[in-house]
């Protein structure tokens, strides 16, 4: 018989061996995890029902944003679970499979990329950084001291009121650009010191506050790939940045350890 | 102390998770193609067309799908699966 296969992610056979994921709950609740090796590397799954997960089912679930919330959540919690065990690549959620046969013509086609990719992954953990600003304390820093709008400010006191008004709104514009370049070259800086110590790091995107329902600003999102025994140091490092910055304003805030979510593309950026 | 125990296996805000896992992982091709709010996630041919959660989060009708309000519901679901 045919099962369609949920697919959360491959590992090296070696490490897989012995290890009971059959006891571990599937994305749907029932069927426990599967691991079927191919080669030197095994894939971890578990077989799903067509009322859920076939596509035209799909395309039903993924309208329901509270589906999507639950089982996006399910996925992540596994994959968890998993790279506590394993070294992971992980897959992105509803990776799915018709059946045994095309996951295996998936597997052989690239096995050797999939060893490269664990090869690089083993011994490694990835954390995710954002940083906020509350720009209150930067905007006046800025307003009072910085040269340009010293400058700006005395031009403006010299004009006629229907100009001044004018000139001001001009002037806070000016402020608030330079707050957001303070703000950036604050995070770069952070950035590069953190970079220092890892294999790999990846820009996310910085959400505006739609998204984060934050008052303070997002200025820097990203995810870092590093060796388990630097992990200790980059944490000193972030508590360092944290106790520096609060009183300006800053906040450094950290996740992890993730599965290496951001650094599992392949060469090919494309699996075919 | 180890900074380990400070910082690990913190609370993750949903929308983080989502943003990551609907968007990041290797985009492997798999036999079905999937459309989350109208944006097709085609992983028959990889063009993977979902940007971020921001993109879901705009598209949604309701103003109240921001971090707080899918927080709630990411304490619902963990009470969920603890009782699973």
């Amino acid at each position: 018989m045919e099962r369609l296969l949920y697919m959360y992610g491959i590992t090296l056979k070696e490490e897989a061996d012995g290890k009971a994921f059959s006891e571990w709950m599937g994305i749907d609740g029932k069927a426990g995890l599967e691991v079927l090796d191919y080669g030197w590397c095994s894939a971890i799954v578990s077989a799903v029902e067509e009322e859920e997960f076939s596509e035209e089912a799909l395309e039903m679930k993924t309208k329901q944003m509270e589906w999507v919330q639950e089982k996006a959540y399910l996925h992540h919690e596994i994959l968890m679970s998993l790279k506590d065990t394993v070294t992971l690549i992980p897959m992105k959620f509803c990776t799915l499979f018709q059946n045994e046969g095309s996951l295996k013509k998936k597997m052989d086609a690239h096995e050797n990329e999939w060893m490269t990719l664990l090869e690089k992954l083993k011994g490694k953990e990835e954390w995710n950084v954002k940083i906020y600003n509350h720009p209150d304390r930067l905007r006046d820093q800025v307003a009072d001291h910085h040269p340009d709008i010293q400058k700006k400010k005395e031009e403006i006191s010299q004009m006629s009121k229907g100009m001044q008004y004018l000139q001001s709104k001009k002037l806070d514009q000016s402020i608030q650009q330079q707050v957001a370049l303070e703000q950036q070259k604050y995070v770069r800086q952070l950035h590069s010191e953190w970079e220092a110590l890892c294999e790999d790091t990846a820009d996310k995107k910085v959400w505006n506050k739609n998204v984060t329902g934050k008052e303070a600003d997002m200025c820097w999102n990203g995810a870092y790939l590093m060796d388990l025994e630097k992990v200790e140091t980059f944490l000193k490092e972030v508590t360092t940045a944290n106790e520096q910055g609060e009183k300006a304003g800053w906040e450094v805030e950290v996740t992890g350890p993730w599965p290496p979510y951001h650094f599992s593309s392949l060469s090919k950026s494309e699996v075919r | 102390m180890s900074y380990r125990e400070n910082f690990e296996n913190q609370e993750i805000a949903l929308i983080d998770i989502l943003d990551t896992v609907l968007d990041k992982g290797v985009a492997i091709k798999g036999d079905i193609i999937i459309s989350i709010a109208g944006i097709d996630l085609v992983y028959v041919d990889l063009k993977v067309l979902i940007s971020s959660v921001e993109t879901l989060v705009q598209s949604s009708l309701d103003d109240s799908l921001n971090s707080e309000a899918m927080d709630r519901e990411k304490e619902a679901l963990a009470r969920v699966t603890e009782q699973s």
